[in-house]
């Protein structure tokens, strides 16, 4: 099921994570100073698209940790993987924004904007999910501007529905 | 003039929360690229501050020199309230402020814009935690001061930081259309430990 057709392989990269556990989260190799969305070893991506300076961003965190958590409650967090942008910020700002809201997954700066070269009209706050579909990525679904509770509700439900469904096809399809 | 302010408050805190992000940007009013700097400094690093009195949103009067022996001060001027720049950046210190403290620093941020303006402006702001000073009158009287007053009565997106000793240590009146990056004011901070 996908509700945008936006391929995501390569062209734009952010800087890796310092820390090593957050690199081994993204499954990115020890040496990687870049990656790009498509390198994050999961099905399942979900991106954060914020700015350390919208107060709109600010009041969406707290949903996102419980879209975050939901998704691990439900036992499928090993195959979706979290991730903050920020869009515009630059390291200090999107560190300072992870910090503030302890974020448990990494967050990297775009500082020119990178993201707006596969959605031209981004911006902050938006949550981009993805699919793995070979070697690259579809957009699954987004939510564009303030993510209440009930939005990350929806979403999380959305997520571990599809996240589940493929398991069990990828299973039948592995058995047959 | 209370008499309205509490009713545009109240207008913003009743309608606010249920307002999506889009509806919310329609209140913010955009005038476009502006002219980088319209002003002419009248102070420089290593004088001191010109002090002021300034009238708070919360209530409370704000003397510069009440500061000094006990904090560093970063004074933020802004344009205007209800600005697309503008509304980003005081959201976004008020998100570090503790990274302020941490080098004894207190925020204070200037406009010329009046107290209701200024109220309302928070409570779409998210409601920010440092003070927010009206320069409105006698109207622009402390951005002049500094020289940050811009032709059209709206102030310079200016930082000013000022140590526990009332000097100032450092300037940057920067392009009104652009955010100060947040690194550059914290490696001045870190020189003042």
């Amino acid at each position: 099921m996908v509700d945008g057709a936006t391929p995501v392989s390569s062209g734009v990269t952010f800087p890796a994570p310092a820390d090593a556990r957050q690199r081994q989260y993204l499954g990115l190799s020890a040496g990687a100073e870049t990656f790009g969305l498509a390198d994050v070893q999961a099905d399942w991506l979900v991106v954060e698209v914020f700015d350390m300076y919208c107060h709109i961003c600010q009041q969406s965190a707290p949903a996102l940790r419980r879209l975050h958590d939901a998704v691990q409650k439900a036992g499928v967090g090993d195959r979706v993987r979290f991730l903050g942008v920020g869009l515009g910020n630059s390291p200090l700002e999107a560190r300072a924004f992870a910090r503030r809201f302890k974020f448990p997954f990494p967050a990297v700066p775009d500082r020119e904007n990178q993201l707006r070269k596969l959605f031209p009209r981004l911006r902050a706050s938006t949550l981009l999910v993805f699919h793995r579909q070979g070697d690259a990525r579809q957009l699954f679904t987004r939510h564009d501007g303030l993510l209440r509770k009930k939005d990350a509700d929806e979403l999380a439900k959305k997520i571990i529905e599809a996240v589940r469904s493929a398991g069990a096809s990828s299973s039948s399809s592995s058995e047959s | 003039m209370k008499r309205f302010s509490w009713l545009l408050g109240g207008v913003l805190l009743g309608v606010a929360p249920s307002l999506a992000a889009a509806d919310l940007a329609a209140l913010i009013y955009n005038p476009g690229p502006l002219k980088p700097v319209d002003s002419v400094l009248k102070v420089r690093v290593g004088q001191p501050a010109p002090d002021f009195t300034l009238p708070a949103v919360d209530g409370k009067p704000v003397t510069l020199s009440r500061f000094r022996g006990r904090s560093n001060v970063v004074i933020s001027f802004v344009p205007a309230a209800f600005t697309p720049v503008c509304s980003r950046q005081w959201p976004g210190y008020n998100l570090v402020l503790d990274l302020f403290a941490e080098h004894d620093a207190v925020l204070l941020g200037i406009s010329t814009d009046n107290l209701p303006t200024l109220h309302a402006w928070r409570e779409l702001m998210g409601g920010v935690q440092f003070p927010l000073l009206s320069d409105f009158w006698p109207h622009g009287r402390v951005a002049s001061a500094y020289g940050v007053l811009r032709g059209d009565g709206t102030c310079e997106r200016a930082l000013v930081v000022v140590d526990k000793k009332g000097i100032i240590r450092y300037l940057d009146v920067h392009d009104i259309n652009t955010r100060p990056p947040l690194e550059d004011l914290m490696r001045v901070l870190e020189k003042l430990d």
